[in-house]
């Protein structure tokens, strides 16, 4: 349980009123991660859903087990800022991780319990809408972030 | 306006309860493409919502580098088939599309007018939350698609 101050102000929680941000807030810890610190892991199940409050952290994909040689975490394909979502997976159907996360700095984060979120969800379709949507335009951003990123490399 | 048989034909349409169906096949049309033609282009206001039907459609990322044309580039990222959706940054802010669509394969797609769409996802939540579910669906395979792609550029690159 963490204070629904925490999640009022970030502009990701902001399509939500005071009754859904409670009950947000009571399936969320804040939990710590050191730098160098693997958060989750590509193709495990997404169970938690993460906010960055402070630090940094960076997404890695390990297409081929050459290039997980190579380079010891794969390809990084994305950086995460304070005030960023990650683990969006956690609300997208078929709810598994698709890169995995490593703390790059000291990092503090929300960690929300994705299957009570889930439970959320389907009793609340606004509150599913708000966030599905937020992690949606996340996921849009990388996607166009990645196109860049590989119309870089294919030059 | 078209009917609503079409629209339950498609798996994509399965969410939805009758009354939604008929409040979409109302600002839907069923639009035939030949190959060639553009849908929509990249930067442009997301005006439009498209379920590709039959044929085939290829996204593709302009590179231009100012004042030299001639470095001008077309990428191809992946290449939509039917049953799939195109034009998903119409429900998502900031609505501006983020590649351009063009047919290779004469298509046939259902087009859904998207400012009427977005006025109804704010009045009818179990509507919203289900498009909004599908879309972040498409856009997550795409990403995992993209990465992916670029998994094996990189290693190219290596080789």
């Amino acid at each position: 349980m963490i204070s629904t101050e925490l999640l009022r102000q970030h502009p990701f929680f902001g399509l939500l009123n005071a009754e859904q941000l409670r009950e947000i807030a009571m399936i969320s810890e804040e939990v710590h991660f050191a730098e160098g610190e693997m958060i989750f892991e590509k193709d495990s199940p997404a169970n938690s859903f993460y906010f960055l409050l402070d630090g940094a952290v960076s997404l890695y994909y390990d297409g081929e087990k050459g290039i997980s040689q190579a380079q010891d975490r794969g390809i990084h394909v994305g950086e995460i800022n304070p005030g960023e979502p990650f683990g969006i997976s956690a609300l997208i159907e078929p709810h598994m991780l698709t890169s995995t996360a490593w703390s790059t700095k000291p990092s503090r984060t929300l960690r929300v319990d994705a299957l009570a979120m889930r439970n959320l969800f389907k009793k609340d379709p606004q509150m599913a809408y708000a966030l599905t949507l937020k992690a949606a335009q996340a996921a849009i951003e990388r996607l166009h972030a990645t196109r860049v990123q590989l119309a870089a490399a294919w030059a | 306006m078209i009917a609503t048989d079409l629209l339950r034909q498609y798996a994509f349409f399965s969410v939805f309860t009758p009354r939604q169906l008929e409040s979409i096949a109302g600002i839907a049309e069923d639009e035939s493409y030949p190959p060639g033609s553009l849908l929509f282009q990249e930067r442009q206001p997301a005006e439009a919502l498209y379920l590709l039907l039959k044929g085939s459609v290829e996204l593709f990322y302009t590179v231009e580098v100012e004042y030299h044309p001639e470095l001008r580039k077309e990428l191809v990222f992946t290449v939509i088939q039917p049953g799939e959706l195109l034009g998903i940054s119409t429900l998502i802010e900031p609505h501006v599309f983020t590649s351009s669509a063009r047919v290779i394969s004469a298509a046939r797609v259902i087009k859904i007018n998207a400012l009427k769409l977005r006025e109804w996802c704010e009045k009818d939540y179990s509507l919203s939350s289900a498009l909004v579910n599908q879309v972040a669906q498409a856009a997550i395979e795409r990403l995992n698609a993209t990465r992916k792609q670029l998994a094996t550029a990189w290693a190219a690159s290596r080789a």
